[in-house]
């Protein structure tokens, strides 16, 4: 249940006043009342002692007259009433078996009240008996005296009860006003300024600063408010700073996505550079073979009119079947440089390939032709022996053409060039004729259980990798040529397609003897 | 004499049978054909008497043309036959090697068969 705090205070100063009031209003007026009360009994019954002791004493002397003079002695006290002698006797009952007391009225002052033995106080008379003896006679005087002053007394001192509960009752509501003013007041301000600040308001400030806690609590929710503000501006500023960073990192990435893109494709184009003069050949020799055939055809044609005029039917069939058989080689020899062009077109598509089965012995020999080519025709001092040892019973792989022709390409690429540019063995020595093999080999399941595999081997005898850079080989941008002729990219991105083939490459190579590149691909 | 032909191709055997077929029928000219260095260098030890000229291309896998002119010219055979070399690449380094090597003619492919059976003629 939600109780302001300023109901609270107004609750406590109330019941603390309420208290007071309720002890100034009841309590102690009937304390004083009983307090004028009882001392009023007290001064009653010392009047009547005092009468009765002068009585006594006129009694004993038989002055009658002083008699008169005691009793007439509290006649000036204030509230008096009457004085009363009353002569007390011890006589028989009517019966004679038992003694009774007798009081008789002897006098009483003045004579014009009425007093009856055995007479009691009341609310409105206190009446009094003191006793006497002398040997003529025993008696008590009785007095009585009128409360109309004490009850005018009390009746006096609840007016000033109730006028000082009054005053009290007014105080404290000034005080809770003041002490709600001074506490709830400032409380609710902090509260809005704190709610302000929470829904995001930093110019929320504290202006009604008192000189004690509550100030001191305002004086550091100012402090707070300010040191959020000045906060929430340095992280806004670091998040500018933050968002203008991440802005320049996405242009940067965009930048080097791009930027890759382009290496990419200009490795493949750079690889298709060096095989230009290679493919160049390659064609050149079905073309040649076309154009023979076609030109033979042409002169066998007519040999075969020549023939069919002469009527020789045996050499015009010997004649046909030769046109037939050249026709064969130039439909052979034109898919094959068809082949090259697609080969070619294929390398150099950017994109990604479908993967499809694919003859690996194929390309193997057509690669290693294109490479062999290409290097002859950059190079004419260029000799190096080629091998290929093709498995006959490899069985084709689902993979990208394109894609694991290009790390073909390049493994043999490398190969040649290391021979190329391997030193010419001294006079003498022990001549190594340089020499690239390209061998293909079916690795069945081992024991008869997993997968399937080919495994490609392109080994050089040149001078090997050096053990220091052999495991940087194939990281990005790593290469061993002269600026500009090397894009560093080659191994990296076979390493790349092969990983993504789910196969694996890699490298073993002695210094001076040679380097073996193994891929093995899942069939 | 035999016109030794060594190409790494294949179908250089059909060709030049075809392109020759009329010298081949009246028996002016007999060819024979190897596929690569080692063969040609075989067919030459096993028939050491049969007056030879060569045609080898120099571009092949394995033994190289010039490889094989070297051997024809430099150890084996005596009179060295003639060795005619056909190539692709026809610039002056593979020129200057063939000759130093002694090479007894150059020719740049694609062949020409009309100045091919002129020369091949006028040797005969």
């Amino acid at each position: 249940m939600f109780i302001a705090l300023k109901t609270k205070i107004w609750l406590t100063v109330l019941t603390i006043v309420l208290l007071f009031t309720c002890f100034t209003l009841i309590y102690f007026p009937l304390k004083q009342g009983e307090s004028l009360l009882h001392n009023y009994n007290n001064e009653v019954q010392n009047h009547a002692n005092t009468v009765a002791l002068g009585v006594r004493i006129a009694l004993k002397e038989q002055n009658y007259e002083g008699v008169q003079t005691a009793m007439q002695f509290v006649r000036g006290a204030p509230g008096f009433e009457f004085v009363s002698l009353l002569q007390v006797d011890t006589v028989w009952n009517e019966k004679h078996d038992s003694f009774i007391i007798k009081e008789t009225v002897f006098g009483t002052y003045p004579d014009s009240v009425h007093v009856k033995p055995g007479q009691v106080s009341t609310d409105s008379i206190i009446i009094k008996r003191a006793p006497f003896q002398t040997p003529e006679m025993s008696g008590d005087i009785e007095v009585g005296f009128s409360t109309k002053e004490i009850i005018e007394s009390k009746h006096k001192i609840q007016r000033t009860s109730l006028m000082a509960s009054g005053g009290i009752f007014i105080l404290g509501l000034l005080i809770s006003l003041w002490l709600a003013r001074n506490i709830s007041v400032p409380v609710r301000v902090l509260r809005d300024a704190a709610r302000r600040v929470g829904q995001g308001d930093l110019t929320a400030n504290i202006n009604c600063i008192s000189n004690d806690e509550i100030g001191d609590l305002g004086k550091a929710f100012n402090i707070m408010v300010s040191d959020i503000s000045k906060a929430r501006e340095e992280l806004r500023e670091i998040n500018q700073t933050l968002s203008d960073t991440n802005q320049r990192l996405n242009t940067t990435l965009t930048d080097l996505k791009a930027t890759q893109t382009q290496l990419i494709h200009a490795e493949k184009m750079a690889s298709l550079g060096e095989m230009t003069a290679g493919i160049a050949h390659e064609i050149q020799n079905p073309l040649n073979f076309v154009n023979n055939f076609s030109e033979i055809n042409s002169e066998l044609v007519d040999e075969l009119h020549d023939e069919l005029k002469k009527g020789d039917m045996q050499s015009a069939n010997e004649i046909a079947r030769n046109i037939k058989e050249n026709e064969e080689k130039i439909v052979f020899h034109g898919k094959r440089a068809d082949s090259i062009v697609k080969s070619m077109l294929l390398h150099s598509r950017t994109g990604s390939g479908q993967k499809e089965l694919t003859d690996l012995n194929d390309m193997v020999d057509e690669y290693v032709r294109l490479a062999y080519h290409g290097m002859r025709a950059k190079d004419k001092t260029f000799n190096v022996d080629f091998k290929t040892e093709l498995d006959p019973e490899l069985p084709k792989i689902n993979m990208i053409p394109q894609d694991i022709g290009r790390v073909l390409l390049n493994l043999i690429n490398n190969a040649f060039q290391a021979l190329n540019s391997a030193p010419y063995p001294p006079e003498g020595g022990h001549k190594k004729s340089p020499k690239v093999s390209v061998i293909t080999k079916h690795i069945p399941p081992l024991g008869g259980r997993g997968q399937n595999s080919v495994q490609i081997s392109i080994t050089d005898n040149g001078p090997g990798i050096p053990d220091s850079i052999k495991d940087k080989i194939f990281q990005p941008f790593f290469t061993t040529k002269p600026t500009g002729k090397g894009t560093g990219l080659g191994l990296s991105l076979s390493y790349d397609i092969i990983n993504a083939h789910g196969g694996e490459i890699k490298v073993d190579s002695i210094e001076g003897e040679g380097t073996t590149f193994t891929i093995i691909l899942p069939v | 004499m035999k016109i030794l032909v060594v190409d790494d191709e294949t179908d250089v055997k059909m060709l030049f049978e075809q392109r020759f077929r009329k010298e081949i029928r009246e028996g002016e000219m007999h060819f024979a054909f190897a596929f690569s260095g080692e063969e040609a260098l075989g067919f030459l030890n096993s028939n050491p008497h049969e007056a030879v000229l060569i045609l080898s291309d120099i571009n092949m896998p394995g033994m190289s043309g010039l490889e094989l002119l070297q051997q024809i010219k430099q150890k084996y055979f005596q009179p060295p036959p003639r060795v005619m070399m056909i190539t692709a690449y026809g610039d002056k380094e593979n020129f200057d090697t063939a000759m130093r090597l002694g090479a007894d003619d150059f020719l740049t492919k694609p062949l020409e068969f009309p100045v091919l059976k002129e020369k091949l003629k006028a040797i005969l």
